[in-house]
């Protein structure tokens, strides 16, 4: 079996539009890491980002006779799990949902619990913020996009897209502030 | 920290809050460095600032454990779907998928010139009659909705039993919006 390497994403759609599970399955296995970190960042919940993520790839293969190249299919992606996430948040019961705490780094055993602490502190803060704005700020600070590709990802414009992200983060360095 | 109104100069007269944020988390560069320097205001804003960043970096750092989605999603996407028999006799088996009569329900509802667009189902069990199907139209302006309806069911079932060789049972129209 010969493994090609650096075949490009839009290869891989083309051929899965035509059916192809293996293109596809190669697509999951490059955009799943990336797709559940936002799906984990915007749930907060480990069991509802795995089921956002599995959905969303699910979709994407019954969408994709819809999906025509206008945007990258990273792009397309993301729309498609962020619009999932905010179904799922909004059919939450009106209850706080704790988050999980996530995986932190190594460290001794004085700086893990600093740390742990300031980071769970940050998920909560996160998980406080209006759905919207989170889903900003997550496509900014975690998935690294650039403003105008989460303009495209959000379909809103740009001065919007920048108004939430720094809204969202003065709620946080206010949550954050009120921690320390 | 009190979070002045971002976009009014500081009363020290420095930058306001977004220019801050902005030199931070954009790095738009510095207009007033050694006001910023020198000022106390600004030096807590711009601790606090930086504080979020770096806390946001370290976060962004976190390794995941990204459960195994492939394993998940192929195995659902290879999971054969719904499907009717049509024959089987010795020498094999002809089977259609359900999404194949939706697709034939489908195209036959959208070549009405009264049928804006259409999407159908089909319902999991085939009951004594045959397989259930339900629609949902968007219809055009003009025509009598109830003829429309029973004119889309005769064809649909015309088209469906001529062409797939299925029998089809209760054909539930949903016209839910209008062109």
């Amino acid at each position: 079996m010969v493994v090609v390497l650096d075949v490009s994403d839009e290869v891989l759609v083309r051929a899965a539009q035509h059916g192809d599970l293996a293109a596809f399955e190669l697509l999951v296995r490059r955009h799943q890491e990336r797709i559940f970190r936002l799906t984990l960042r915007m749930t907060g919940s480990r069991a509802d980002a795995e089921d956002a993520a599995q959905e969303s790839f699910l979709q994407a293969w019954r969408s994709l006779r819809h999906f025509r190249g206008d945007s990258s299919f990273s792009t397309w992606m993301h729309r498609i799990a962020v619009n999932r996430c905010l179904t799922s948040i909004a059919a939450r019961p009106a209850q706080t949902v704790l988050p999980e705490t996530l995986p932190s780094a190594h460290g001794d055993p004085a700086s893990i619990t600093e740390s742990h602490g300031r980071m769970d502190a940050l998920q909560r803060g996160v998980q406080a913020l209006p759905a919207e704005a989170r889903a900003a700020l997550v496509l900014r600070e975690f998935q690294g996009l650039r403003y105008e590709e989460i303009a495209d990802v959000l379909g809103i414009s740009l001065p919007a897209v920048k108004g939430r992200i720094h809204r969202a983060r003065l709620q946080l360095i206010e949550a954050m502030s009120e921690w320390r | 920290m009190a979070l002045d109104d971002e976009h009014t100069a500081a009363p020290c007269g420095g930058p306001d809050l977004r220019t801050l944020v902005g030199q931070v988390f954009d790095r738009v560069p510095i207009v007033d460095a050694e006001h910023q320097a020198r000022c106390p205001a600004c030096r807590q804003r711009l601790a606090a600032i930086h504080a979020l960043h770096a806390d946001m970096q370290a976060a962004a750092a976190q390794p995941l454990a990204t459960p195994d989605l492939v394993r998940r999603v192929m195995a659902e996407l290879r999971r054969p779907g719904p499907q009717a028999l049509l024959t089987t006799d010795r020498r094999g088996t002809t089977k259609v998928a359900h999404a194949v009569v939706a697709a034939i329900a489908r195209r036959a509802a959208m070549a009405h010139p009264a049928v804006a667009f259409a999407s159908v189902d089909v319902g999991e069990r085939a009951t004594e009659a045959g397989l259930p199907l339900s629609l949902r139209l968007v219809a055009a302006y003009g025509p009598t909705l109830p003829n429309l309806g029973a004119e889309i069911r005769a064809q649909i079932i015309r088209d469906v039993e001529a062409l797939a060789g299925v029998s089809v049972g209760d054909v539930t129209v949903l016209i839910d919006d209008l062109a």
